[in-house]
């Protein structure tokens, strides 16, 4: 997370040369001289790289506005910018030991730095990912507040919830475009089936990002964003990762990944990559005896490539995304006695194969007629098939088994079109407008007539206009209309507000909405004790977002700092939950009854010196309890959970060596349950799912210049299962514990990377 | 490795000997208790529905299987004037304020489909609490089988106060619904005479039912009249059956739920004991062991406790639970361990094909 050390050292402004940049020191005001610039124009066109002279003068005039620049210097941190038109500007340099932000893209008009967005986004970048041997977006999030992470063993899957709302409401991106998955298009991911071989960065906004990305994002957006570029002419990067889980290793144990990667300049537009990893998790015995484990093994395969054209004012990609994925859920035997008395055991088995293809291509660039347009056109092909198996352990014949909803096929393929523009009408007012077209295609055995279509057209914009020099606020308005419940109107406005001495005061309101589920519209279960069906007149759920965040940067003796304090309110209206139907008392439907409020606190303080940077950050979440509203008595509204993370990050520089430490208190979950005292009275009381540590300590070097080595220890403190308190009797309870790990393991990471100019 | 090779070269050993042992068991000497030893029996359920309701008498190695849905009540043979539900295909009841059939119409009966139905119960847990739901097991017999806990009140001698009773007749085991009937109970000299009628009738039928000591109950079927249901009360041990159970939703309540593979004991003088594993190992478990435990004559002592289904998002797994096993004291006194080896069928994974193996514990 860079964006922590970023300072607003630089400035901007108009000076008195003639279509010129001009470099200065930020303390000292005086000129510098070699400051390499590399620029890019954004609509596409020459780019290439420039010097400045003795009095830190660069000349663009050559060039097509607006332009990415970046600089480089030994002696100064690299410094990057959007310039938007052709003019003066002074850039003053920090000298070398703050670094600065990556650009960001989620939600913005033009890629732009997070310290200038309106937006308050965290970025995990490069760094960070290979610093935590991250190979999935699970593991990149185990330590990031406000993020709640969950594990089913039944099905292998991790899913997470954001400011206390359900992963439902998360919705994750790949370069803006949803992650497809079996449950949603982007929601309700599982995080384990996104892996991280070729993410530059992930940007993460809190909040409902309905204008911009439509439904299904009430907590927020976690955006993906690939690489599309390299330094050199040729890049590659063949990595091997070994891990242990829990204790145990070998070759039938443990985790084993391989991956290679190849970025390479084709000809001076044209640009490809292609890679390839492989991820074998041989999964965790545990205590489970037997064949049986305790978490199912899972083999991954994901392979991508990018294919980039970049004519004059244009940037034109087609990417394509492919993951095979096998898990093996293996059954325990039973015994079965034939009637010759000679016992031969079987077991019940499941196999999960699924399949994910994406193909998305994009163009964005310039017309004649626009600062900045975007287009893009994409088709997910989502598979899963459940497979159930019984097998004779003494043959070892394997059958399909037969019973309802044992053998299953989900399928979920979604066209996406959507494109934006871009005008500049002056240095006070920027408007972005958009389209979105949605078409989702879903089939399993438990929807109404096995295949369900839901189609969705959205048109959007935003205005940015600096009402004044220090206040940007940003009004947006999204109108969609919806196949399946009708015409909604979206509106969002954001405001930020600096102040001197660097510091930033952030407002957001936003409203988000939720659509209902094909499962939730189309579902059809019935059984001889369950009855339940879908519903077509569902509505979607609404929320109304709020949130301020002020971060002010500042430095204590030579050490930079930054802090940071946000709140948030978020309230769901129209909730979707099960109730019995009006039409028929035997059944049970989806109906929009229940309603839901989270709120938060958060404070984050950073500090970094020259060879060690910390960060630490509390938050403390309110989660709506529901039992408030349908039960006599003084219950509270909310139940708090705190959180609380650290990262300490040493550059050890006389060894070559990075040490990292990740640190993550997840709090206690509390919630109501009727429980019987010991006078056999029944009453509600408070169960709670405990709360729990996690440290990951990592070492990095480089050597032999072309390799990388990571060498880690994950969940030192060795969290299996916490204890949950929290359920009331009833066939359909849970266990009484919660999944977190498999405990403490180790892992090495190899990489070896070439690189030829 | 070796121990669990062990194990199976003795079980292997046990069935050979439980195979031998079984064929004179077929031999036809009533009243002499055969030495059975490791008998295995695949009780006919009926598959995934679990049409049947199957009567295993331990001793003579039989088991009777009946359709659950050929009967509607079984009228107490015993001292008392009681009168059960059929439990297996979920019937609920309840009185009316009327002792009048002719009198009864469809007006008496407002609401009742809402509510006295063995899925709309389940129903309204989604949703507002319902008013009615703490009496929905009022509706039911109570599951541990005991006379004072029918939802028919005890017939009482004196006839006018014997009031109308509404009932909904249940579920096939196809989930078609079974109907509604309109009932009221008599003493009829030493046994007992129902009338009975369809809700809207204005006549109704009358049915004279004696007492049959050799049977717990004596069973009729309102289409049919008297019918046979379960075997004589000496000549079985226990039963498996779908069986109407009490589910508990939350504190407050417990509702009427039909639970699948679920193992009832009878009534006559057979008593069961449950023991874990962790104590004794099935195989190492003697006479001398079955005299510490406490044995129980609660009908649902087994229940569904034998076997294990996975819920979603659980790391458990559906089948047998092999961590118990248990004692079964019949109404001959001879002392039986029973296990419960197999849930599902071992090629179509199918619930309702459950398999027991048991062992006379010689004394």
């Amino acid at each position: 997370m860079r964006s922590a050390f970023t300072f607003i050292f630089i400035l901007i402004c108009p000076a008195v040369f003639g279509q010129e940049i001009t470099v200065t020191d930020q303390n000292t005001g005086t000129p510098i001289e070699g400051v390499a610039f590399m620029f890019q124009p954004i609509n596409g066109g020459y780019s290439g790289h420039v010097i400045s002279d003795n009095q830190g003068h660069v000349n663009l005039k050559a060039v097509d506005f607006p332009i990415v620049i970046k600089t480089q210097h030994v002696g100064y941190e690299p410094f990057s910018d959007t310039l938007k038109i052709s003019k003066d500007y002074l850039i003053r340099l920090v000298s070398k030991n703050v670094q600065l932000d990556d650009f960001i893209v989620t939600g913005q008009f033009n890629p732009q730095s997070a310290e200038q967005s309106v937006f308050t986004v965290k970025v995990i970048d490069q760094e960070e990912i290979k610093a935590r041997g991250a190979v999935n977006l699970s593991e990149a999030l185990s330590s990031t507040l406000n993020i709640r992470s969950s594990q089913d063993l039944a099905i292998g899957s991790s899913g997470i919830s954001m400011q206390g709302i359900s992963g439902q409401n998360v919705k994750i991106l790949l370069d803006g475009i949803p992650l497809v998955n079996r449950n949603g298009n982007g929601n309700a991911a599982d995080l384990s089936q996104i892996n991280l071989n070729n993410i530059e960065r992930i940007e993460i906004v809190e909040g409902p990002m309905a204008v911009n990305y439509g439904a299904n994002a009430l907590a927020g957006v976690i955006n993906l964003i690939s690489y599309k570029d390299a330094e050199n002419t040729t890049e590659i990067s063949v990595g091997l990762q070994e891990e242990t889980v829990g204790s145990e290793f070998g070759t039938g144990e443990g985790k084993h990944i391989q991956s290679i990667d190849v970025k390479q300049q084709i000809a001076n537009q044209w640009f490809g990559q292609i890679g390839v990893l492989h991820n074998d998790f041989k999964g965790f015995q545990g205590n489970q005896i037997g064949r049986p484990k305790e978490w199912n093994p899972k083999e991954q395969y994901q392979a991508n490539a990018l294919i980039r054209f970049r004519p004059k004012n244009h940037s034109i990609y087609y990417r394509l995304d492919f993951l095979d994925e096998t898990i093996n859920d293996l059954g325990k035997s039973n015994n079965n006695y034939l009637p010759s008395g000679e016992n031969q055991p079987f077991a019940i088995d499941e196999k999960y194969l699924t399949q994910r293809a994406i193909h998305h291509i994009q163009a964005e660039g310039k017309l004649p007629f626009l600062n900045r347009y975007n287009a893009f056109a994409s088709y997910s092909d989502f598979e899963r098939v459940k497979s159930k198996l019984s097998k004779n352990l003494v043959t070892g014949e394997e059958r399909l088994t037969t019973a309802d909803g044992d053998q299953d096929v989900s399928t979920y393929k979604v066209w996406e079109f959507g494109g934006t523009g871009y005008f500049a009408f002056s240095d006070k007012l920027d408007l972005q407008t958009g389209y979105n077209l949605s078409f989702e295609k879903v089939g399993g055995g438990r929807i109404q007539e096995g295949e369900q279509e839901i189609n969705d057209i959205a048109i959007y914009g935003s205005l940015e206009w600096k009402v004044v020099d220090n206040i940007l606020v940003r009004p947006g308005l999204r109108l969609a209309t919806n196949s399946t419940f009708g015409t909604q109107l979206i509106p969002s406005v954001q405001i930020k507000k600096s102040f001197e001495g660097n510091a930033d005061l952030r407002l957001s309101y936003g409203r988000g909405y939720r659509a209902p589920s094909v499962r939730e519209l189309y579902f059809e279960f019935v059984d001889s004790n369950h009855r339940i069906y879908g519903n077509e007149n569902l509505n979607p759920e609404f929320s109304h977002h709020f949130s301020s965040n002020f971060t002010k940067s500042y430095e204590v003796g030579n050490a930079k700092s930054e802090a940071g304090i946000n709140l948030f309110y978020n309230t769901i209206d129209d909730q979707i939950g099960i109730a019995q139907s009006a039409a028929d008392a035997t059944a049970t439907t989806y109906v929009n009854i229940d309603k839901y409020r989270t709120l938060g606190l958060g404070v984050n303080q950073k500090m970094e010196w020259t060879k060690l940077s910390t960060s630490i950050g509390i938050s403390y979440v309110g989660r709506y309890n529901r039992l408030d509203d349908d039960q006599q008595g003084d219950l509270d509204e909310f139940f708090y959970t705190p959180e609380l993370n650290g990262n300490v990050r040493y550059d050890w520089t006389t060894i070559g060596t990075k040490i990292n430490v990740f640190y993550k208190y997840t709090g206690a979950l509390r919630n109501y349950i009727f429980s019987e005292n010991t006078a056999g009275e029944q009453e509600v009381t408070i169960g709670e799912v405990e709360g729990y540590h996690w440290l990951d300590l990592t070492l990095s070097k480089t050597f032999f210049t072309h390799f990388d080595m990571v060498l880690g220890a994950r969940n030192l403190l060795d969290i299996q299962r916490i204890n949950n308190s929290g359920v009331s009797g009833g066939t359909h309870s849970g266990g009484a514990s919660v999944p977190v790990s498999y405990g403490r393991s180790y892992f090495i990471k190899l990489n070896y990377n070439l690189k030829l100019k | 490795m070796t121990n669990s090779k062990y194990t199976l070269k003795l079980i292997l050993a046990l069935v050979a000997i439980g195979f031998l042992n079984a064929c004179d068991a077929e031999d036809d000497q009533p009243k002499v208790d055969p030495a059975v030893s490791s008998a295995i029996m695949d009780p006919e359920v009926g598959g995934p529905d679990q049409p049947n309701q199957v009567f295993i008498d331990f001793s003579s190695k039989t088991q009777t299987v009946v359709n659950r849905a050929s009967w509607d009540l079984g009228f107490y043979t015993g001292s008392e004037f009681r009168v059960i539900l059929n439990n297996p295909s979920s019937m609920l009841t309840q009185a009316i304020d009327k002792n009048d059939l002719a009198q009864v119409t469809a007006e008496d009966t407002v609401g009742m489909g809402a509510q006295m139905d063995i899925d709309a119960i389940f129903g309204s847990l989604f949703g507002a609490p319902a008013e009615w739901l703490p009496q929905a097991q009022t509706w039911m017999d109570q599951p541990d089988g005991s006379l004072e806990g029918t939802a028919i009140a005890e017939i009482s001698a004196t006839a006018d106060q014997n009031k109308v009773y509404i009932i909904n007749r249940g579920k096939n085991a196809d989930g078609t619904a079974r109907g509604w009937m309109k009932a009221r109970f008599l003493r009829e000299g030493s046994g007992y005479k129902m009338q009975y009628a369809e809700i809207n009738a204005t006549t109704f039928s009358e049915l004279q039912i004696n007492k049959d000591s050799d049977y717990n109950f004596n069973y009729i079927n309102f289409n049919q009249g008297l019918v046979n249901v379960e075997p004589e009360k000496a000549k079985w041990d226990i039963c498996f059956s779908v069986f109407t159970n009490l589910l508990p939703i939350d504190a407050t309540s417990k509702i009427p739920y039909a639970y699948k593979d679920f193992v009832i004991q009878n009534r006559a003088n057979v008593e069961i004991a449950e023991v874990a594993v962790a104590d004794f190992a099935y195989e190492d478990f003697t006479y001398t062991n079955s005299t510490d435990l406490s044995y129980s004559s609660d009908l649902a002592t087994i229940g569904s406790n034998w076997r294990i289904v996975a819920q979603p998002g659980s790391d458990k797994e559906t089948g047998a639970n092999p961590d118990l096993f248990y004692v079964v004291k019949d109404s001959d006194n001879n002392y039986y361990k029973l296990k419960f080896t197999r849930m599902l069928d071992p090629i179509s994974g199918e619930r309702g094909y459950p398999q027991i193996q048991y062992d006379l514990l010689v004394q």
